[in-house]
């Protein structure tokens, strides 16, 4: 990664007409404050200069007592370097939405606005993300969350839930001045406005969110014509727990096992970013042979955590037995990660300073008999679904994202690279112990549902490549730092980022010095996937519709944390 | 039993409805597919999956609440959940069980404290069988599955005994 000259920013910023500050702050890199009133004019600027920061990462608040803080954090792949943008506002103000310049932004708006009780303008589709109406703006410092005596009172607490009202209205400032959009992606369909239940004419069809073909609880609006949809909308936060709220009250080495039940099905991925974040703040080295354990883990969570979509891909598209085939290799592994963590999902293995406990020889055995095995299976998986005919038909020029537009809505992970841009954070931005390990990256042109399904299937064979490696070359050594039992990192920012199975899973922590973060926020990949999902539903049959949904590999826990 | 002994040629058997009827209920408990979150992954994809196989329990997920005895909530459920679990609950025939699976749906889980969780699916819908853990192994599932079996002998037994106590 290459710093960014504070001056060339301050340059570009200054031709555009905006006051900034720009300096490099510890752990973060450049940080760029601007007036809350021409954060618009900046985020244009910085996007259209030569600086080509066309990539938003992640889009955020964070209540520091005063005001809140709205985030941007911006990336640019051409220069490989990385700018926080940050904008004040006050507790009762209206967020000007960036989403024609971002198109990224237009669900973590949406949520930042409901957490932190702001207005939203400029918004197609301005209406609660997460919550229902009536939810206090739960990511304020002023909201606590229940205490003790509350939980322990649980009888009190009775639901009547059918008249329980979910209705999720418009956060839109009907009083704010239109701003001057600017030029959309040329490949989207339409704006994404959602579904206008009551004045369609077309037929609208609700999908979930208990559907078999939505991958957990999310609802689909669906307006069709005939069978091809016009217009779709996705409704999330049926499953919306507060790991980013929870995560304030919970010590620094706990916070993992929210993170399990974030991306449920990849949790060391998520304890992973935490530790590095933490690690990062609190300054501690972490041992050789600790970083080579979290590879080792992280490759065969990644292997688990693929199998999970690619059986149900098969599900989608008509196929049952990919689904029982792939779960047999599952049970393996998970036979081998629950003998080194503990558990078969939730295994709160990572945490700051190392892992807890080392790998046992036995373990080591089984990795080396799975891997044998799994070498023929993959193949044979790949010939029965990838080689099927008709698998093909259906997916071959389906759903497709362009370069551009893959950019545009944030995608990262496999969806990214099967539309042709060459990033894997474990390559270009190393951590753990990526960079000691030899592994190629796969890339797909085509952009479709088939590419991203061959991105998929080759980062499997690579990961076994790696689980091959971490076992002949296992440095000897400590497995863990020595660390407080306690943490109480100094008072700081950073923002840490893995290459999770589903993308760029990135932890930006906030700490005060006390023995809790003062914020982490989760960048959920998955949501980021969700939209673009979402945004090239039209134009689809719905049965396309469903595939091209399970494609983007969307977990639910990740999406609505 | 011997089987054949009964199933031969002229044989009768002699039951009583209900108990032909608790077999029947007892030995096809069809789940509805409704996973919530992490604990689907286990409850539902794993056990009825090739190492588990719920299948051999007569155990089948069904998509359609219409066509399903039991309801596995398998996961955390807040306030914008409430309301489909108790409509997925009313929209299943009688006779129908529900099956709490994990800490969250028992309780609240280690979401508790988060003011939009509800603490237990139980404050939304009856329960008739708890599984702790987080997430429970497919084991403790099939486990609580032999429980609601046993559970739907015994009101059996329990009808059957009060029927006799009336003298009908």
């Amino acid at each position: 990664m290459q710093q960014l000259d504070t001056t060339v920013a301050r340059g570009v910023l200054e031709r555009a007409g905006v006051t900034a500050a720009v300096e490099t702050v510890e752990g973060l890199g450049a940080v760029c404050r601007v007036p809350a009133a021409q954060t618009r004019a900046a985020l244009l600027a910085l996007r259209d200069s030569d600086l080509g920061f066309g990539f938003l990462v992640d889009l955020f608040g964070v209540d520091t007592g005063e005001t809140i803080d709205i985030v941007y954090n911006l990336r640019s792949l051409t220069r490989d370097e990385e700018l926080l943008v940050k904008a004040e506002h006050g507790y009762d103000a209206t967020l000007a939405s960036v989403w024609d310049i971002f198109p990224a932004a237009l669900m973590p708006e949406r949520e930042t606005c409901e957490m932190f009780g702001l207005l939203l303008s400029g918004h197609p589709n301005p209406k609660r993300l997460l919550t229902t109406d009536g939810s206090e703006p739960f990511l304020r410092k002023s909201l606590e969350v229940r205490t003790a005596e509350e939980v322990r009172d649980r009888a009190s607490q009775h639901v009547d839930a059918g008249a329980l009202d979910i209705t999720a209205s418009s956060l839109a400032d009907a009083s704010a001045p239109a701003a001057e959009t600017v030029a959309l992606p040329a490949s989207l369909p339409r704006v994404p406005a959602g579904v206008d239940v009551e004045h369609s004419q077309n037929l609208v069809l609700n999908m979930g969110p208990q559907h078999p073909s939505t991958h957990g609880v999310l609802r689909i609006i669906l307006e069709l014509d005939g069978e091809e949809i016009v217009a779709g909308e996705t409704v999330v936060g049926y499953l919306h727990r507060g790991i980013e709220k929870l995560a304030e009250s919970r010590r620094f080495n706990a916070v993992g096992t929210l993170m399990d039940r974030g991306d449920y099905v990849a949790g060391i991925h998520g304890e992973l970013a935490f530790a590095l974040a933490t690690e990062k703040i609190a300054g501690i080295e972490v041992p050789r042979r600790a970083n080579w354990l979290r590879v080792l883990l992280g490759e065969l969570n990644r292997i688990s955590s693929h199998i999970v979509w690619y059986g149900p891909m098969g599900l989608d598209s008509g196929a049952m037995g990919q689904f029982l085939y792939t779960f047999r290799d599952r049970e393996a592994l998970l036979d081998i990660l629950e003998e080194i963590t503990g558990q078969r999902m939730m295994f709160n293995y990572v945490r700051p300073g190392g892992v807890v406990n080392d790998i046992t020889t036995t373990a080591e055995a089984k990795i080396r008999a799975f891997l044998e095995t799994y070498d023929v299976y993959l193949e044979e998986n790949a010939e029965l679904l990838m080689g099927n005919e008709i698998f093909q038909a259906r997916t071959r020029g389906v759903g497709i994202f362009d370069r551009q537009t893959a950019l545009a809505f944030g995608l990262t992970g496999p969806n990214l690279r099967a539309s042709g841009v060459n990033w894997d954070i474990r390559r270009d931005r190393p951590y753990a112990a990526y960079d000691e390990f030899e592994f190629d990256v796969p890339v797909a042109e085509a952009g479709d549902i088939y590419a991203r399904c061959q991105v998929r299937l080759e980062e499997m064979r690579q990961s076994a490549r790696i689980v091959r490696q971490c076992l002949d070359g296992m440095p000897e050594g400590e497995h863990t730092a020595k660390v407080a039992k306690v943490l109480r990192p100094p008072a700081g920012e950073a923002y840490a980022a893995v290459e999770s199975p589903r993308g760029e899973l990135g932890v930006h922590l906030v700490t005060d010095g006390s023995d809790t973060p003062y914020r982490m926020r989760y960048r959920p990949p998955a949501l980021y996937a969700l939209q673009a999902g979402e945004a090239f539903l039209p134009g689809n049959l719905i049965a396309d519709g469903v595939v091209l949904m399970g494609s983007v590999d969307l977990i639910l826990g990740e999406v609505d944390r | 039993m011997a089987l054949d002994k009964l199933t031969g040629e002229n044989s009768t058997l002699f039951i009583r409805s209900e108990q032909l009827f608790d077999v029947a209920r007892r030995k096809s408990l069809w789940y509805m597919a409704f996973g919530i979150a992490c604990c689907a992954i286990e409850g539902l994809m794993h056990a009825s999956g090739p190492r588990y196989d719920f299948d051999r329990m007569g155990v089948f997920f069904r998509a359609s609440p219409r066509q399903a005895d039991v309801m596995i909530v398998a996961g955390t459920v807040n306030w914008k959940m409430a309301a489909t679990v108790k409509r997925l609950y009313d929209e299943m025939p009688e006779p129908k069980w529900v099956v709490a699976m994990g800490a969250c749906a028992c309780a609240g889980g280690p979401f508790r404290e988060y003011p939009n969780v509800i603490m237990g699916v139980d404050k939304v819908v009856p329960v008739d069988v708890y599984i702790p853990g987080c997430p429970p192994r497919p084991e403790s599932v099939q486990y609580g599955f032999i429980t609601l079996m046993n559970k739907i002998q015994a009101q059996t037994e329990e009808r059957l005994a009060a029927a006799r106590h009336d003298g009908s």
